[in-house]
């Protein structure tokens, strides 16, 4: 065969430079991210570490931070993945450089718009779904092009049968559409403001449904393809099983979209989506872990290089950290484990195992990897990377169990009773004081793995100005292959699934089927049926000052530390009040239910203490409660609440379901003025000092919410 | 397991795959969570099981019903809140459960902030030491006076109203305007 060429041998060239980008923005977002944690964790041991800005206090800060490391950080690792080993995988230069180009831009434009916005207290407060709508067309928009970019290349592949990991980036692609699409539809009031289309218990299990699959199809799927790539490649040993590949694949995407109400066990979501979203995740278990086997399995035979190879530790540490988070959150899904765990920072702990864990060190493999292959030098320091790997698996390991502990303290405080059947610890205070020390060891863990992040940041410069200084060759790598003919397609002795994994189109749409199953028995009957919301009829709408006020407390992300759902638990009703029905939340756009209780659940908060109380709390939260780490709310005391918008607020409302009557919305401001003015002179009764403008302040816009809160109903059903 | 380690024909960009039989153990982990799945259900949403939005009502009653029977004749007449109020024990105790509870609203002296001045002759919901105890006992929710029953004991209760009764005529440094009728103790 010497000298014998094949007319049908193509020859192209990957592009490199693409994937190149995407690495580098990886570890510049992940620093990012990571310092934005880091703070976040910090401001918890010592509040005042907000500098008395309102863009760095903690309410802000936390979704930059959440939005920072999912989309920024884990989704540029994901592209940098997808871009390199799609292109080997499917034997063809991507689809269109244009497009990935667009893509990478767009991407980072995105992420400099959400952290602008984030900060600036303009968000639509559904966790990991914060932001506005403008940008939320922007992602839709640049996920599309991604999503042709992908199948472009796919269609043009010059082999035959697509490989597990592409399975699983065709899963990404099309569920994080469909649920960013779904979770996102809103009515605009302005540029900068607009209100979900849900309500109350429906748009919390949206949400939920959004934001569980977030974690399942951003952070799950992709990064189970990135593994089977990479972690073969580094170890040069054959994936371990590909029926179990198939198996696992499947009920995966089919289950997970399932889980989402596990995180609204035992609050008033009807029963019956609890149930669903519970044993869904607990059948999760089985199919997470045959994704951690065929990872690990892979190693056998080569474990002793574990030893030596940097890529290889951080891969098989990523992996064992997702087959840890994906018991530990099945176990959480369940009713009475999760009635302890829910609202602690045993959550906390519980997402760093994974993000930090899995995420993080599956994407520092991947770049361990990738580095020498991109910039055609051997990484600067192998000691360098070893040292990252333990500084950062340390860190993990103070971080998680920090966190274990504090979550699982605090809920036992929380539930404790004496012998007289008195709560043993009946002031929330008490509680938190109690979890300073665990903070401050998050804080560490979490430092140490930011360093860890920056040893690695520093040994890639390194290594680029090594590949710069050796005028390493960048061009794009080429590559040669012969097109695959359709007639092989139909090989007699092919199972259906080979079939299938020649045909990317069918396999997508199969994919799609099985995404939205889960979704629609949840969702359709939610929305539909009304049963499952009982009306109240003393529930009424918000006034135009409450729903201002409402707004403020969103803007200041009081959801990232307060709850406003009583939970049908003995010491939450003699802590709170009469536990959440779902009739409360019906004109609730967006719900507002929260998922951590850095602070106590406030859905009871309404008319429980005298205006000044808030008042002065907001100023000062020391002054009140000793030892409360809540930052003060200065700005809101001298910033006028704005009211520009408040008859549009409500006639979007009006469209959105909520009563409000023709003569409400056109006195809307009038009826804003009159509440303030009435609220003012209740604190002058209550022994506050007349100052003038104090009626036009924001401060009484949120007491007003405040003293709104799960009110309707008191003295009415107990 | 069984691992015949037979590799599948493919070849992806150089990775290979084997083609192991999915490993006992896995297998039947699947099936024990569906099992319990299709279980969980005809015991909790069709069965027996009570959820916790089921039970809830009936746990709360019961805990307040043997609360009760601990609250019967705990000494809160006003003859024994009288004599309490000279007690130095029960004042020294009360005046603990002041300073953590009471301190951020009523002031540290007494003199009031968010809440009335506790030091002067004027009393918002009558001046007996049985209406101070029905006041902090059970609150005063539309005035923002919270409910205490809930978080301190009958002994608590009773030491930190002796506590605030004690306060009486202590003349503290910037007090709060008189709220209420004026009434002069016996």
């Amino acid at each position: 065969m010497e000298g014998f060429v094949n007319k049908n041998l193509e020859k192209f060239a990957y592009d490199d430079k693409i994937v190149r980008y995407f690495v580098l923005a990886t570890v510049l977002w992940g620093i990012v991210g990571m310092l934005a944690g880091l703070l976040a964790a910090l401001q918890l041991a010592l509040p005042e570490l907000n500098f008395g800005l309102p863009w760095l206090t903690f309410g802000r800060l936390r979704p930059l931070h959440t939005n920072a490391v999912i989309f920024a950080f884990a989704g540029n690792t994901i592209f940098a993945g997808v871009y390199y080993s799609t292109q080997r995988l499917c034997k063809a230069r991507m689809f269109s450089d244009a497009l990935s180009k667009f893509h990478f831009w767009g991407w980072q434009l995105i992420i400099v718009a959400a952290a602008i916005t984030l900060l600036s207290g303009i968000t639509v407060s559904k966790e990991y779904a914060e932001l506005e709508w403008p940008i939320d067309i922007a992602i839709a928009v640049v996920w599309v092009a991604f999503g042709v970019n992908f199948f472009g290349t796919l269609i043009r592949r010059r082999e035959q049968h697509i490989y597990v990991a592409l399975w699983f980036y065709i899963a990404t692609i099309i569920t994080v559409a469909l649920l960013h699409i779904v979770n996102s539809l809103a009515i605009p009031v302005s540029l900068f403001k607009s209100y979900s289309v849900f309500a109350g218990v429906q748009d919390g299990l949206v949400q939920w449904w959004y934001g569980h699959n977030a974690v399942a199809f951003f952070l799950t799927t992709p990064f189970l393809g990135l593994m089977y790539y990479f972690m073969p490649k580094a170890a040069e040993r054959p994936v371990y099983s590909y029926r179990l590949s198939i198996i696992h694949f499947w009920s995966l995407i089919f289950l997970y979209i399932w889980a989402g109400p596990h995180h609204l066990l035992n609050t008033s979501l009807p029963e019956w989506a609890q149930t669903v979203g519970m044993l869904f995740s607990v059948m999760l278990i089985a199919p997470s872990w045959g994704g951690m086997i065929n990872g690990l399995l892979t190693l056998r035979g080569a474990w002793d290089k574990l030893r030596t190879d940097a890529v290889l530790k951080f891969l098989v540490v990523g992996i064992t950290f997702y087959g840890m988070a994906t018991f530990e959150g099945p176990m959480m899904s369940i009713r009475s484990i999760n009635a302890l765990s829910h609202y602690t920072d045993y959550t906390i702990g519980h997402v760093h195992g994974g993000a930090l864990g899995w995420n993080g060190f599956i994407a520092f493999g991947m770049i361990y990897y990738l580095m020498p292959r991109l910039w055609k030098v051997p990484m600067y320091s192998s000691r360098l990377m070893m040292v990252h790997f333990w500084t950062a698996t340390i860190g993990i390991v103070l971080y998680i169990t920090s966190m274990w502990t504090a979550g699982v303290t605090q809920g036992l405080m929380w539930r404790e009773f004496n012998e007289q059947g008195m709560l043993q610890y009946p002031d929330f205070i008490e509680t938190v004081i109690k979890l300073k020390p665990f903070y401050w060891v998050r804080a560490l863990g979490g430092a140490l793995y930011l360093f860890g992040t920056l040893i690695a940041a520093y040994n890639m410069v390194k290594t680029i100005a090594a590949a710069r200084a050796k005028g390493a060759d960048l061009s794009d790598t080429p590559a040669s292959a012969v097109r695959f003919s359709v007639v092989d397609a139909t090989k007699a002795q092919s199972t259906w699934h080979q079939r299938l994994e020649g045909r990317p189109v069918m396999f997508s749409v199969l994919t799609l089927v099985a995404v939205t199953i889960g979704g629609m028995v949840e969702i359709v009957p939610m929305l539909a049926i009304a049963s499952n919301i009982p009306t109240i009829k003393s529930v009424k709408p918000y006034t135009p000052l409450e729903l201002e006020g409402r707004d403020i407390y969103i803007r200041e992300g009081c959801y990232t530390c307060h709850s406003q759902m009583v939970r049908p638990f003995r010491d939450e009703v003699i802590r709170y009040g009469e536990y959440s029905k779902s009739g409360e939340f019906v004109y609730d756009h967006p719900f507002q239910f929260g998922s951590k209780r850095t602070g106590p659940d406030l859905h009871r908060v309404g008319g429980k203490y005298p205006h000044l109380w808030h008042y002065r709390h907001m100023l000062d939260p020391t002054t009140i409660s000793a030892g409360s780490i809540m930052p003060p709310y200065p700005w809101l005391f001298t910033g006028e609440l704005d009211t520009s918008t408040t008859v549009k607020k409500l006639e979007v409302m009006k469209r959105l379901g909520v009563p409000y009557s023709e003569e409400e919305i056109r006195h809307g401001r009038a009826l804003v003025e009159a509440q303030a003015t009435k609220i003012v002179d209740e604190l002058i009764a209550q022994g506050l000092r007349r100052e003038e403008g104090l009626e036009k302040k924001e401060i009484i816009a949120l007491i007003a919410y405040l003293q709104r809160l799960g009110s309707d109903i008191k003295g009415e059903v107990k | 397991m069984s691992e015949k380690d037979e590799l599948r024909e493919h070849e992806f960009d150089g990775i290979q795959e084997y083609d192991n039989d999915l490993p006992r153990w896995w297998v039947w982990l699947f099936w024990i969570t569906i099992i319990i799945s299709v279980i969980y259900p005809f015991v909790y949403d069709f069965g027996p099981g009570q959820f916790a939005s089921e039970s809830v009502d009936a746990e709360v009653a019961e805990l307040m019903k043997s609360r009760a029977a601990l609250v019967t004749g705990n000494g809160s007449d006003e003859l024994s809140l009288l004599r309490l109020a000279s007690d130095q024990e029960a004042l020294s105790s009360g005046r603990e459960i002041y300073a953590t509870r009471c301190a951020a609203c009523h002031a540290e002296a007494g003199q009031g902030l968010i809440g009335p001045n506790l030091t002067d002759d004027n009393w918002l919901h009558g001046g007996k030491i049985t209406d101070l105890h029905r006041v902090v006992v059970n609150g005063v929710l539309e005035k923002g006076m919270v409910p205490w029953k809930d978080q301190l004991s009958p002994e608590q209760l009773n030491s930190v109203v002796a506590f605030v009764w004690s306060l009486h005529g202590t003349n503290p440094p910037n007090p709060k305007a008189p709220e209420g009728d004026k009434v002069v103790r016996e």
